[in-house]
């Protein structure tokens, strides 16, 4: 008697305490359904090309599903992004948009009708490790050299609200020793022509999107703004070796925990748990799949995997700031 | 030059069955990506990259090479026989190929654009070739500085495009420049024009102010004559004969179609002007340089050759900074830049020494591609005339169609769909009563490039970029094409007024 | 009711006089080009709009093609709304055919050959082959979405 209520007692406690994968009813719920992946760009460009990918592998993983990618491109990601947040959190409807609205929603910026805290996260492809991208012939032999300069320093960014942008006045904010006047509109790889025609000096940006730049000799990178990049460019000096004041700091951990997020995939806010661990799941398994590895490094596209768990709890840390560290924010988007 | 390297890759490309196959597929599909209103050809290569995903190089860049370059000739057939452009870059050829259809030279439009278009992308690959030596400094002499005096220059020509009606052709090209400032301000970020409408944040696209200039009013004129006899032409089939005409005009505005296509390359080079630029400078330097500007805007058949041969030969150029300095000419390129990474080719000034065959090949493929274009489309055409020359009321509905189809793609946003009818209405009412429109799709086109550069070149230099000296040659060129519009207004009086 | 070219030089003016009125409420470096572009253009729309009143020239259409040019314009309105509300993968068919039906008394297999072909061309050629999704439509939108 002892020993059956022994088995008995042994078998409840192994039945909660290992974690259940999602049950077969789940994974089913997907069978036959259409899930359209939303790209808040246009067909072609970074954001396109992993979520065309992330949506292909995730389709192999959720058997009998079908993936259909939308472009929804507009304003900034941010259409795209309203977009996703309205749908009905019934797990039929994911997608992609920048990171970089996290400072929209955390300067409560115009158009914007989310809440990324609330949202679905469902996983990342990637990471968005930032550094300062100085070109070869600007004069400067490095971050060092670049910290002395006695006049204004034109660096290029994107359009004025970007996150490149944003980056670009963060660093002047921080680094008050040097003028970094920033000129925006350089879309795309514009701002590399116009560091090889000599016009401007540096940018702020994501190292990878650099990477054939500073193999064909164009520029280097003088700085790193976060710790990530320790890994992949041991060499680089960090910005938080350079830093001691606390807004300074504050500003730098807000880039660490950006750095750490890239290509992001979401869902609406509300969808059930055990279906947004089916999708979470799907998605894990996808990035981690050994066909889009090869895929990516053919691509010469990097991946970084990180779970919806980790993203959602980056993602609250990162919009849970202080109202000084907002003011701080919006001084620096402001200045010029 | 490696002239035993550069032959020796064209007798590979035309003698390997497998390449030579791979053009047979890519070039239709091309054709048909560029068709396609308000899509371009982006998403051709989009769609084409999963499956070149194993292949070698030299096959995967072929065929997204062959794809990409016929894409533009592609998006001439529906300007010109419907009035709706199949990207940004056909919108030119619309104002006069499509009233070349309606006075039933549409096979002459179609023959002249394709040669142009053949001739250009030939052109365009020959000064690829010829440019390998001296890329560099021709590449970084072009700042924004010298796009903003290009785009002043194309704005220019508003004025030589208005014919007599001056007052109401200026006006309507100060109109497409407010409608330019449409959407965030670059200088300081905050939304104008948008009254709080997030699609309006990207601005007006050019698909959408030419469709609203042309197409839908044509359709609404069409629809109120209800006159069931009418059609588009005299025939209902083209003939070969006539595309062959065309063809032949190509070569008889031999000097306009040579200029041409080397201002499409240089610009096509020179990224951040934009493609769309390329065919509306071409345009009105073809209207300016033409004995007879007054019949442009009713079917002049070099208002057909000038964009479509600088269409074509920018591609040329677009693949310059693409290779050498792995920085995408246009935004075409950038996918294929991607593609070709993908492929294991290493963009980036080592490429000449290290592939000279491969870029040979590239170049190659340019000009045997759009040489392969004509032919097919040459064989289309008499299909192509029965569709143009459909009765009105089946024409009206699908173009109504197409048209508003082309308008959603081409910007993404459903809310364009709304926007346009009052616009084509406005369009309608401008048409009526002979408002000449091409000054204000040239507004449209070159507005955000000039406020864009001016931005820029402030910002870079102050009020002095004006004294760098590729811009006083330009400010010389500005000041000439002024000079040479008031001179002629003077010595011919009026020129005759335009139907546009 | 004015003539027509009255009417469209007035309407020029007007959307001139109120562009550039709401430039003025722009940030001073945004409102610069609307107000160096804005101003020649009201003057411009204002000499064209002053040359229309005293032109002696009348060219009134008749009040029949008024008449077809508002159906036209109605037509047109129909198929913007009905892609609008119903969008074009099932409003664009079933709009070609009414049009065809109601408008030019086409015949009714006329009409719906036409709308099974626009079915085909934009569900399979767009949405299936080139794999691009068409609007659905505002209504299917609020419903499914």
């Amino acid at each position: 008697m002892l020993k059956c209520l022994l088995t008995i007692a042994f078998g409840v406690v192994v039945a909660l305490a290992v974690p259940h994968p999602a049950s077969a009813a789940d994974a089913d719920y997907f069978r036959g359904k259409t899930i359209t992946y939303i790209i808040a760009t246009g067909p072609g460009g970074g954001y396109d090309t992993y979520g065309r990918m992330i949506s292909r592998y995730m389709q192999k993983y959720l058997p009998g599903s079908r993936f259909v990618v939308r472009n929804i491109p507009g304003a900034g990601h941010i259409i795209g992004a309203n977009m996703i947040d309205a749908a009905r959190p019934n797990g039929l409807t994911i997608g992609m948009f920048n990171t970089g609205l996290i400072y929209n929603q955390l300067m409560d910026l115009e158009g914007v009708r989310f809440d990324l805290a609330e949202m679905s996260w469902i996983g990342k492809a990637s990471n968005e490790i930032r550094v300062v991208l100085i070109s070869s012939n600007s004069g400067f032999d490095s971050f060092d050299d670049m910290l002395r300069a006695t006049e204004p320093v034109k660096f290029a960014a994107a359009g004025i609200g970007s996150a490149a942008y944003l980056d670009s006045r963060i660093l002047d904010t921080i680094f008050p020793q040097i003028d970094i006047v920033t000129i925006a509109g350089f879309d795309g790889a514009e701002g590399e022509l116009s560091m090889m025609r000599g016009e401007l000096v540096a940018q702020v940006g994501i190292a990878s999107s650099y990477d054939q730049f500073v193999k064909n000799g164009g520029g280097y990178f003088g700085l790193a703004m976060s710790h990530l990049a320790q890994e992949l460019l041991p060499d680089i000096p960090l910005a938080a070796d350079y830093v001691t004041d606390p807004e300074s700091l504050q500003l730098l951990s807000l880039l660490e925990a950006l750095s750490d997020l890239g290509r992001l995939t979401s869902g609406p806010p509300g969808i059930p748990a055990d279906l947004l661990g089916v999708l979470r799941e799907a998605h894990n398994q996808a990035v981690r799949d050994p066909e889009l590895l090869a895929e990516a490094m053919r691509l010469n596209i990097p991946i970084d995997v990180g779970s919806g768990e980790f993203v959602e709890r980056r993602i609250k840390e990162a919009l849970d700031q202080p109202p000084e560290m907002i003011a701080l924010l919006k001084r620096a988007a402001s200045s010029k | 030059m490696h002239i035993d390297v550069a032959l020796g890759s064209l007798y590979t490309l035309l003698t390997t069955p497998y390449l030579v196959m791979l053009m047979f597929i890519a070039v239709p599909l091309g054709i048909f990506f560029g068709a396609m209103p308000g899509l371009g050809g982006k998403i051709g290569i989009v769609l084409l990259i999963p499956f070149i995903f194993g292949m070698d190089p030299i096959p995967g860049a072929v065929i997204l090479l062959a794809m990409h370059s016929v894409v533009h000739t592609g998006g001439s057939i529906p300007s010109i026989l419907f009035g709706i452009p199949g990207d940004g870059t056909s919108t030119a050829v619309v104002i006069d190929g499509y009233e070349m259809t309606k006075k039933g030279e549409g096979g002459r439009a179609l023959g002249a654009s394709f040669g142009a278009s053949g001739l250009g992308g030939v052109l365009g690959a020959v000064f690829l070739g010829l440019m390998l030596p001296v890329l560099e400094p021709v590449i970084l002499a072009f700042s924004p500085a010298e796009f903003f005096l290009l785009a002043i220059l194309g704005i220019t020509f508003i004025a030589t495009l208005s014919g007599k009606n001056i007052v109401k052709g200026l006006s309507l090209g100060l109109f497409g420049l407010m409608i330019a400032f449409v959407g965030l301000d670059p200088s300081t970020g905050g939304p104008r024009y948008t009254f709080g409408q997030l699609f309006l944040w990207d601005g007006v696209h050019i698909i959408t102010a030419v469709l609203a200039m042309y197409a839908l009013p044509e359709m609404i004129g069409l629809g109120s004559t209800k006159n069931v006899t009418m059609k588009m032409g005299k025939s209902t089939r083209y003939k070969v004969s006539e595309v062959w005409q065309g063809i032949g005009d190509v070569f008889r505005h031999w000097k306009l179609s040579i200029r041409t296509s080397l201002i499409g390359a240089v610009i096509g080079l020179v990224p951040g002007l934009g493609g769309d630029a390329a065919s509306w400078i071409c345009y009105g330097h073809a209207v300016q340089s033409s004995k007879t500007p007054e019949r442009f805007g009713k079917g002049a058949v070099e208002g057909v050759i000038a964009p479509e041969t600088a269409n074509n030969s920018k591609e040329g150029g677009a693949l310059l900074p693409t290779l050498f300095f792995a920085v995408p000419g246009s935004s075409g390129m950038a996918l294929l830049l991607g593609a070709f990474l993908m492929l294991g080719i290493q963009p980036g000034p080592t490429i000449v020494t290290e592939n000279l065959d491969f870029v040979w090949t590239l170049i190659w493929t340019l000009a045997v591609a759009n040489l392969l274009c004509v032919v097919i489309l040459i064989g289309l055409t008499p299909w192509l005339g029965s569709l143009a020359n459909l009765r009105p009321s089946l024409l009206i509905p699908f173009v109504l169609t197409f048209a508003l189809l082309g308008c959603y793609l081409a910007s993404g946003a459903w809310q364009n769909v709304g926007l346009i009818f009052f616009l084509a209405c406005l369009g309608y009412m401008l048409k009526r009563h002979n408002w000449p429109r091409p000054p204000f799709v040239i507004g449209v086109v070159l507005g955000p490039v000039a406020e864009d550069s001016l931005h820029k070149a402030l910002a870079i230099w102050g009020p002095s970029f004006f004294l760098r000296p590729l811009s006083l040659v330009l400010i010389g060129l500005i000041v000439g094409s002024i000079a040479l519009y008031v001179w002629r207004s003077r010595k011919t009086g009026n020129f005759e007024v335009p139907d546009a | 009711m004015p003539e027509g070219r009255i009417v469209i030089s007035g309407l020029m003016l007007g959307i001139f006089v109120a562009m550039v009125g709401m430039a003025f409420t722009f940030a001073p470096g945004a409102r610069m080009l609307p107000l160096v572009i804005g101003i020649p253009g009201v003057i411009l729309t204002a000499m064209q709009f002053y040359t229309e009143l005293h032109s002696k020239e009348s060219k009134r259409a008749s009040s029949e093609h008024v008449k077809r040019e508002m159906t036209m314009i109605g037509w047109f309105l129909i198929f913007v709304v009905g892609i609008l509300c119903f969008g074009f993968i099932y409003g664009a068919p079933v709009l070609i055919a009414s049009y065809l039906y109601f408008s030019w008394k086409e015949k009714w297999y006329t009409a719906l050959i036409s709308m099974a072909l626009a079915y085909v061309v934009l569900d399979f050629v767009f949405q299936e082959f080139i794999g691009i999704i068409l609007f659905e439509g505002l209504i299917l939108l609020y419903l499914f979405y």
